[in-house]
């Protein structure tokens, strides 16, 4: 496996190099690494009530034009003993009709708002409960609801500052379904209502939708809907505070051995916010809940505090969560993570 | 039948000459930072309609990119940028718009640029702009340069009122000649005086204006000012006859306090960016700016 994904990386990067040589430019090359010391007692955990050290994946990102109409991306994710291509896509940016953008490769799905984003770039440090498809099991997938798939969107001007954007994915599918046994196609749509409020708010508000087949034998499908809002409030120009939240409901037919038909209908959220100030600190608290994916009747929360600096904006930063998590069947844990986060490369615009 | 028919042909006709009679559109102009916004709106005249994406009171170096920005660019013309490193948000703005037609200006061109890295730039150096210090518009001879930008674009874009844009520069040329005498006269008493600035966004200021900065309160560029390096500025304040410091609005206060409570140096908060696209902004921002100089300075010779 190693093996495979390693020449799959070199055979990337000679690809990407030659193209450098043939005139043009090399790519964007850039690189985050980060180092997370862990302390929990979490007694499920694979080290409870011992601190642990580790180096956390590791991002190699190349990106670049390929024409002007069209650029390519690849984010390889090395960790200490797997190297997994995360993401390989290409993206028309100019030239279609109607401003339209088609995207195609495997890539973090736009499904609300964290889950398109890389982990590192979240401020509390690790994916919450609720959005990582291995806990909560709202969302398709194994860390990230990731899938090859092709999308076309499009960005509508309203009036003023309102835009909407409107984009629809056709998914491989193999998210919704751990074993790939034949094509079971599943879809995405999302729409996102963009405003600014009294010129200094800019707030958005998003709906998700993506539906696919989660047991390939049986033909029976997970439909999973996604409201999110987020907004960031500007209350000096050294001061701003972000708000964000994510509302996630999930219908999944199952069809067990006997041929027994049952339904699973769920829900959860987060909410957090970010409070920045003097451009290099910020500090925020998260809070999530969600129906057990073990017991639907019983609901786990979790509160997060969590403090940031940041030596020159993301290049270099360590950040400081605390999280209380309180499962209704279990013993509630604690948990502290320090993570000291570097990345070198170009600098890319903060998109909102 | 006929008589409708003839109503009709009517009613289409007396449209098409109603709308022949309209003024042509304007052309829609987008630019990264206020300053250029109001540039165009000088040279551009009723011909020209400006919106600017960053605010006199945004670090230009960090604009979160929000999607009604690219809405705003998706119908414009023209894009301003602002070039030498400064705005790369710009393009993430105009490829997000999926606008095909837009033709985006890098207003730097023909910029003398300071502050030019030499060897090896990298990040050991703090958040450098590798081709130069790109705020080049707070010289006011680099105004006329981006002036000249604007109306090649425009005259290629309108030719039709070719001859209004050239006549509006020359205006414009004049204009800002006639006031950087004036401004220059009435900061003479401060001519040759040592300031010290917070980042690196007031070196073309002082080069147009005859200060000469010693120091500033970062120790890199983007990096926050240390005790140590604080403890030297206070040294440098008062070995130098330091004047004053000149603040953007977006960094912490607690630096340039920490320095004022020490030494007594003023402090000016100074906006690099002007407040808005009107065709007078441009120098209205130089004229608060000598403004606030003059008056709290009170012309204290270096």
């Amino acid at each position: 496996m190693i093996e495979k994904t390693s020449r799959a990386m070199a055979l990337i990067i000679a690809s990407l190099l030659s193209y450098a040589c043939g005139g043009v430019t090399n790519p964007d090359i850039s690189a985050i690494g980060q180092v997370i010391g862990k302390y929990t007692d979490d007694t499920s955990s694979a080290f409870p009530k011992k601190p642990t050290l580790e180096l956390g994946e590791v991002e190699l990102m190349l990106d670049a034009a390929l024409n002007p109409y069209l650029t390519g991306a690849f984010v390889l994710s090395l960790g200490t003993k797997s190297i997994e291509i995360e993401e390989a896509y290409a993206s028309v940016i100019r030239g279609l009709p109607l401003n339209l953008g088609l995207k195609a490769g495997k890539y973090r799905l736009g499904f609300g708002r964290l889950n398109p984003a890389h982990p590192h770039a979240y401020p509390f440090i690790s994916t919450p409960h609720v959005m990582d498809p291995g806990i909560a099991r709202l969302l398709p997938g194994d860390e990230s609801f990731n899938d090859v798939a092709v999308q076309a969107s499009t960005l509508i001007p309203v009036v003023g500052s309102w835009a909407i954007s409107v984009s629809g994915d056709l998914l491989q599918g193999d998210s919704f379904h751990p074993d790939t046994v034949t094509a079971n196609f599943g879809g995405l749509g999302r729409i996102v209502n963009s405003f600014v409020v009294a010129d200094i708010v800019p707030s958005e508000i998003g709906f998700s939708l993506t539906q696919g087949t989660n047991d390939p034998r049986q033909g029976t499908k997970s439909l999973v809907a996604g409201a999110d809002i987020k907004t960031k409030l500007a209350l000096s120009p050294v001061v701003n505070t972000i708000v964000q939240g994510e509302l996630i409901y999930k219908n999944a037919g199952h069809r067990d051995s006997l041929g027994i038909y049952s339904t699973e209908n769920r829900m959860g959220f987060y909410a957090f916010t970010d409070f920045r100030f003097q451009a290099h600190y910020n500090a925020g608290i998260l809070y999530e809940q969600y129906q057990s994916p073990d017991n639907a009747a019983q609901t786990d929360r979790g509160i997060k505090p969590f403090v940031g600096f940041a030596v020159l904006e993301e290049s270099t930063l360590v950040r400081l969560a605390y999280e209380y998590f309180m499962p209704q069947a279990g013993k509630a844990s604690n948990t502290v993570e320090l993570q000291f986060l570097f990345s070198m490369g170009p600098h890319k615009a903060h998109l909102f | 039948m006929l008589a409708q028919l003839k109503v009709v042909s009517a009613a289409i006709l007396a449209f098409i000459l109603l709308a022949a009679g309209q003024a042509p559109a304007a052309i829609r102009i987008v630019a990264a930072l206020p300053d250029l916004g109001s540039i165009a709106s000088y040279i551009g005249g009723g011909n020209v309609e400006v919106s600017a994406i960053a605010k006199a009171s945004s670090n230009p170096h960090s604009i979160e990119v929000f999607p009604s920005y690219m809405a705003k660019v998706s119908t414009a013309a023209v894009y301003l940028k602002c070039g030498l490193g400064l705005d790369q948000w710009s393009d993430a703005i105009i490829d997000g718009s999926r606008n095909n037609r837009i033709v985006a200006v890098d207003c730097s061109n023909g910029v003398s640029v300071l502050e030019k890295p030499t060897g090896k730039v990298d990040a050991s150096l703090g958040d450098v702009h590798p081709f130069g210090n790109p705020h080049y518009w707070l010289n006011p001879e680099n105004g006329i340069i981006i002036a000249q930008n604007i109306m090649a674009e425009l005259q290629k874009i309108d030719p039709a009122n070719a001859a209004s844009y050239s006549a509006r520069l020359e205006q414009f040329k004049k204009e800002c000649l006639d006031k950087t005498t004036a401004w220059k006269e009435k900061l003479k008493s401060l001519h040759g005086a040592k300031i010290i600035t917070y980042h690196s966004s007031w070196a073309y200021f002082a080069e147009a204006f005859g200060f000469s900065i010693v120091a500033k309160v970062e120790p890199y560029p983007g990096i926050p000012p240390t005790g140590n390096h604080l403890a030297d500025l206070v040294g440098v304040i008062q070995k130098e006859n330091v004047a004053f410091i000149i603040q953007e609005p977006y960094f912490s206060d607690d630096a340039p306090r920490f320095l004022n409570r020490q030494t007594g140096v003023k402090v000016f908060k100074c906006a690099p960016s002007c407040s808005d696209v009107t065709p007078s902004s441009y120098f209205d921002h130089f004229e608060a700016i000598i403004k606030q100089l003059t008056t709290a300075a009170g012309g204290k010779q270096p």
